[in-house]
């Protein structure tokens, strides 16, 4: 059975990067438009990553992680930060959150790849 | 002479501006994602027979074998040979011990001519007889041993110039294939690497709508402040106050690019590297 990822992020084109570099290693992507969205998508059903945007309408990145560890279901599911953003005290704040990785746009795809697979568990 | 309406009406005028240039840069920001995700999009399909992953640039596995099975049946072609070229040596062989024989059997018939007296009679033309057949029995054998040596020799050359042609047009066709395979893998590669740079310039424009997004935003806090400006001045109040340090300072907190916070303070900074990855 493939692993699940779901990428949260308000933008529909680099969700669609995301989507296509994932899909093509075999991954099946569930898309949410903003932090709020990926919380109601996480109804039960198996995600064995989530990568994140910061910024974004509605819900932000980081309140959504917060509120995904208190969640029993998911708690223990990685959680990767996908943002522009390269500031050292945002990617503590990240960390505390309880992040698991922080990669900075752009991304390479070849790297997110190798990424992924380094956070999910075989 | 200007008066405070005239200002208030001024301030308000450029104000009307502002949700202007606020709506032009949502509709830049609206066609940069469209146009960004229209492109991606076309460029999924190819990505996914490309199989980001699983194409390395070394021989498959198939063609590992397909080499492994080439060499088996040379080697086995090449055995078969020897074994032809053996059997036609064993052959010549034989041939020169017919000969040899032969030889012998001359000799011994020129011992008995010494041995037999002339009038014999009956006895002699009987030895006599016996010696013609077997000599002409021994001719007949070296006669036909010899046909079948030629024979022999025909055949395995013949089979030596037909299996060498036919392994020759099978290496130049293995060659051939791998070479295929080969150029194949390099085109892909290549592909590959040409839609993993767009997957890259793609998101570049990620970075472009944040950056217009705090324009934006900076522009609602403009024409807010104006509004203020400008009723307080048709009110007669004072002008409230513009924080420029703690407005410079919001604005520079909200921004999320090394480049953005560089050009805040009048530098110029490089574009982002690629994948700055940090594992917590």
């Amino acid at each position: 059975m493939s692993k699940a990822v779901m990428i949260v992020d308000d933008s529909a084109s680099l969700r669609q990067t995301v989507k296509i570099c994932l899909s093509s290693a075999g991954y099946e992507v569930i898309e949410a438009v903003d932090g709020q969205d990926g919380l109601n998508k996480l109804d039960g059903r198996p995600v064995h990553l989530i990568i994140a945007d910061v910024n974004m309408p509605v819900m932000g990145g980081f309140e959504m992680v917060r509120a995904i560890k208190q969640m029993d279901s998911y708690r223990f599911t990685p959680i990767m930060i996908l943002t522009t953003e390269s500031d050292e005290t945002k990617k503590r704040e990240g960390q505390m959150a309880g992040a698991k990785a922080w990669v900075v746009k752009p991304f390479r795809p070849e790297h997110l790849l190798a990424a992924v697979s380094k956070l999910i568990m075989p | 002479m200007t008066t405070f309406d005239d200002l208030a009406g001024q301030i308000e005028a450029i104000g009307k501006i502002l949700p202007l240039w606020k709506r032009n840069l949502a509709l830049a920001r609206e066609q940069v994602e469209s146009g960004g995700s229209m492109l991606a999009a076309r460029f999924s399909g190819v990505v996914e027979q490309l199989q980001w992953e699983s194409l390395p640039l070394q021989r498959s596995e198939v063609e590992e074998r397909m080499l492994e099975v080439f060499a088996g049946l040379q080697q086995e072609l090449r055995e078969l040979l020897r074994a032809l070229q053996n059997a036609h040596d064993v052959r010549n062989a034989e041939l020169a011990e017919i000969r040899h024989l032969g030889g012998q059997f001359q000799e011994l018939r020129g011992m008995l001519s010494g041995l037999v007296p002339a009038g014999m009679g009956d006895d002699g033309r009987k030895i006599d007889e016996k010696i013609m057949a077997i000599d002409a029995a021994l001719l007949r054998v070296d006669s036909l041993a010899g046909h079948f040596a030629q024979l022999d020799a025909k055949a395995t050359q013949q089979v030596h110039r037909v299996l060498d042609a036919a392994l020759q047009r099978m290496e130049v066709a293995m060659h051939q294939e791998l070479e295929a395979a080969r150029f194949l893998r390099e085109v892909n590669a290549g592909v590959r690497g040409e839609i993993s740079e767009i997957l890259v310039a793609l998101q570049h424009h990620d970075r472009v709508n944040q950056i217009v997004g705090h324009v934006e935003q900076d522009l609602d806090k403009l024409f807010g402040k104006l509004q203020e400006i400008a009723q307080a001045l048709r009110a007669g109040h004072d002008l409230p106050g513009i924080e420029l340090e703690c407005w410079l300072n919001e604005l520079e907190c909200s921004y999320s690019t090394r480049e953005q916070r560089a050009a805040h303070h009048g530098r110029s900074a490089a574009g982002p590297e690629d994948s700055d990855i940090t594992f917590f």
